[in-house]
């Protein structure tokens, strides 16, 4: 009974030959690469977006510390750069400059300085609080916007800032604004 | 013998029509989902970055808006601002590629003319053009409305 049963399957039922074999591994090899290479372009393509995601997410949390800080501000100038506010704070204030400084003053009467500061050359934006040594934030890859030669500007009392971040990936423009209250 | 040989032949014959179709049809239908898969998560990827670009735009402009001195207000009409949503680092030129055109407009509805109640109601209407859908061959218009921003000129 047992070898009968043994020899049915060896007449009906053959395996596969090697060529057959070797067709369809080539046929799974095939799919599975594509597939793989499919994840891995997808995986690159997200790590891509959040990269970029990050990068703009930074920027935007620079925008908002901008906006807050020219919200509460008693006064505020633009200079030039960093030498030109610390040789002269009253006199070389400019109409358009890197660096831009917020005060604020609580009610003990002591002042708060806010400064935000690009770095053409290092191509970094930079948020200062309380003195010039308390780095809060940096935001690298900064170029001034498209027709702009520098980062803040003041318009009929409406103080901006304009900068494009170019990462690996995709460049970005940001554009923030402010107005203190107690200045309208 | 020949019984042996006759049983051989029967076993080594070619595949039967039906069978390389169907390996074709599994073939076809794994790489179709492949590539749609892969064009979804570009279109998600995409989707992402043109929705948060989407809000950046429309909170600078309402900011603007907002703080700009009263005077300055845009006219009723007037274009805010216009460029590309994105602009993605073209890895063939080295270059910056401007994809998705927008515009922001203006409607500005203003009461109390000329006086020191005088108000504008200022709505700020984004239009960009993107994919609607990850297998769409066009970009057709998009708009988003803000709502009205209140502005006192006294």
């Amino acid at each position: 009974m047992r070898s009968l049963g043994l020899k049915a399957r060896k007449v009906g039922q053959r395996g596969f030959t090697l060529p057959e074999a070797l067709v369809g591994l080539l046929l799974t090899a095939v799919a599975s690469g594509t597939i793989a290479d499919t994840i891995v372009v997808i995986l690159k393509r997200s790590y891509i977006t959040i990269e970029v995601t990050r990068a703009s997410d930074e920027s935007e949390r620079f925008v908002a510390a901008f906006t807050q800080a020219g919200k509460s501000a008693t006064s505020w100038a633009v200079y030039s750069d960093r030498a030109a506010y610390l040789a002269d704070p009253v006199g070389n204030v400019s109409v358009q400059g890197n660096v831009l400084v917020f005060q604020d003053e609580l009610p003990a009467g002591a002042v708060i300085i806010e400064m935000f500061e690009y770095d053409p050359v290092a191509e970094t934006l930079a948020r200062y609080e309380n003195s010039l040594s308390q780095q809060r934030a940096l935001l690298n890859k900064v170029v001034t916007s498209t027709g702009r030669t520098a980062a803040f500007g003041q318009d009929l009392g409406l103080v901006q800032a304009h900068w494009t971040v170019q990462s690996k990936y995709e460049s970005m423009d940001f554009e923030a604004y402010g107005n203190p209250l107690r200045m309208r | 013998m020949n019984a042996l040989v006759f049983r051989r032949v029967r076993q080594v014959r070619g595949f039967a029509l039906l069978d390389p179709l169907i390996g074709i049809l599994v073939f076809a239908t794994v790489m179709l989902g492949a590539i749609n898969f892969w064009r979804l998560a570009e279109y998600k990827c995409a989707r992402a970055r043109i929705d948060a670009r989407v809000s950046q735009i429309l909170r600078e402009n309402t900011d603007y808006v907002t703080y700009v001195a009263y005077d300055l207000l845009p006219a009723d009409g007037a274009e805010l601002r216009s460029g590309f949503l994105l602009h993605p680092l073209d890895p063939n030129t080295g270059r910056y590629k401007d994809i998705y055109p927008f515009s922001i407009t203006a409607t500005v509805t203003t009461t109390g003319g000329s006086t020191p109640a005088e108000t504008k109601q200022i709505v700020l209407t984004l239009a960009y053009n993107t994919a609607p859908d990850p297998q769409a061959a066009d970009n057709p218009p998009q708009t988003i409305r803000t709502n009205a921003l209140t502005r006192v000129k006294g």
